[in-house]
């Protein structure tokens, strides 16, 4: 039996879409869970049932063997009895109480000398000495975050629920804390079940992945994996495959597959094709394509595509290219690569892509 | 010819196994520093790989991880 968590439940909204969680599994022991999906798709929801905040329609919610929901025998575990801990997207702090204060809230149950050597263990750990006695305002948000993440593990949950932890937070801070909030769970070595709609945010934080698209989970796995192989169109979309195209298989030899997109030819693993395949989507990540100035036939990719530079797009240290390579492809560069490449629109490039870098998907026929 | 990829590494091609659709080339940078490459059987055949040749391992930026002890 699985030791992590283990749901399969409904939750209906007047007048709005049912949220319908058909088997959610998290591997057993310590790890980072992301539910990953558009706004409105679901995530927060699916954690509030987790967290025992919302109540599913019907279903069963499993942790660690135990039953923490259950519709058929009318059993629902409070937030308390689940023994988690939540951190809310706003963080939740209590205004008027300390920083020591807000940590101390979980630990009622503790003698008095044990809960001041935990706030103290929090504290130390999370960098937080010396603001026991400030108040939520007078703090940086993530030193609020921090608090909000210290609160909630203070009473050593068997759980960590995590709402969007960075969304609060300014672009260069978010930034920062992802590593530092990735080190710090680490750290924790507990089950923990994160929500973000981000992608770099699901990359770096999560190991495993669940990917919710109008109330439904429609892919789930290693976070790596998912996020090179969608297993639908909808998951591509939705993880943020920057070229999706349609193609037309015309030979598979020695499990590599030629595929015609409009005028140009891909060759790409055809490993995840089912046989009789003959229409796909091609997609491709931006940030697997190498450009080449100049010939190329002195390098292994499979696929050197001759194209021109459209567009040139500023994102911070990398730029996004905009290709025509007889079918519109989108690269992301360093700016020193950019630079060097001497890249201007008009530019005559090869896009370089190994094979298993392109990924095919069933099509249905047009 | 120019590459985008920041990365562009020499090294000797220490082994070479092919297999049916994908080949593993181990390439020695400095001695006791390797790069495991996997291409297709047909990039490998292409560049007609040969222990003990000279070649790049080119990776972008993109793909590294960087991790602590």
């Amino acid at each position: 039996m699985s030791t992590g968590l283990a749901a399969q439940f409904v939750k209906r909204f007047a007048g709005g879409p049912a949220i319908r969680v058909d088997n959610l599994n998290t591997a057993s022991g310590a790890g980072i869970t992301v539910l990953f999906g558009a706004s409105g798709s679901g995530k927060t929801t699916i954690l509030r049932c987790v967290a025992g905040l919302e109540r599913p329609d019907e279903g069963r919610i499993y942790f660690g063997g135990q039953s923490w929901f259950d519709s058929q025998c009318r059993r629902c575990l409070s937030p308390q009895e689940r023994h988690l801990g939540f951190v809310p997207q706003d963080y939740g702090l209590f205004p008027h109480l300390t920083v020591g204060l807000n940590i101390a809230y979980g630990l009622a149950k503790l003698a008095p000398g044990e809960r001041r050597q935990r706030i103290g263990q929090m504290l130390e750990w999370l960098g937080l000495t010396g603001l026991e006695n400030r108040l939520p305002r007078e703090l940086s948000g993530g030193q609020q975050q921090r608090v909000a993440l210290a609160r909630a593990v203070a009473c050593r949950p068997r759980l960590l629920l995590l709402d969007e932890p960075l969304s609060a937070l300014d672009t260069p801070t978010r930034l920062r804390l992802r590593g530092e909030l990735r080190g710090l769970l680490r750290q924790l070595d507990l089950p923990t079940l994160l929500v973000t709609h981000d992608r770099q945010e699901a990359l770096a934080l999560g190991d495993d992945l669940i990917v919710l698209h109008e109330g439904r989970i429609i892919q789930q796995g290693p976070a790596a994996e998912v996020f090179s192989r969608p297993s639908n169109l909808a998951a591509a979309g939705i993880l943020a495959v920057e070229t999706i195209q349609p193609g037309r298989l015309l030979q598979c030899v020695d499990g590599l597959a030629t595929v015609a997109v409009h005028t140009a030819q891909l060759t790409a693993l055809a490993q995840d094709l089912p046989a009789g395949t003959s229409d796909v989507f091609v997609c491709i990540r931006a940030e697997d394509v190498i450009l080449a100035l100049g010939k190329d036939d002195l390098s292994s990719p499979r696929n050197r595509l001759p194209g021109i530079v459209r567009r040139l797009d500023r994102e911070g240290p990398l730029v996004r290219v905009s290709l025509d390579c007889g079918f519109p492809l989108l690269a992301l560069l360093t700016k020193p690569a950019c630079e060097e490449l001497a890249l201007r629109e008009g530019t005559v490039v090869h896009a370089l892509l190994k094979a298993p870098q392109i990924h095919l998907l069933p099509r249905a026929s047009s | 010819m120019k590459l985008s990829a920041r990365n562009v590494i020499k090294g000797t091609i220490k082994s070479i196994k092919k297999g049916p659709i994908s080949t593993l080339v181990t390439l020695e940078i400095a001695p006791g520093v390797e790069v495991v490459s996997v291409i297709t059987s047909e990039g490998a055949g292409s560049l007609k790989l040969k222990k003990g040749q000279a070649a790049y391992a080119i990776i972008k930026a993109s793909n590294v991880m960087v991790g602590v002890d």
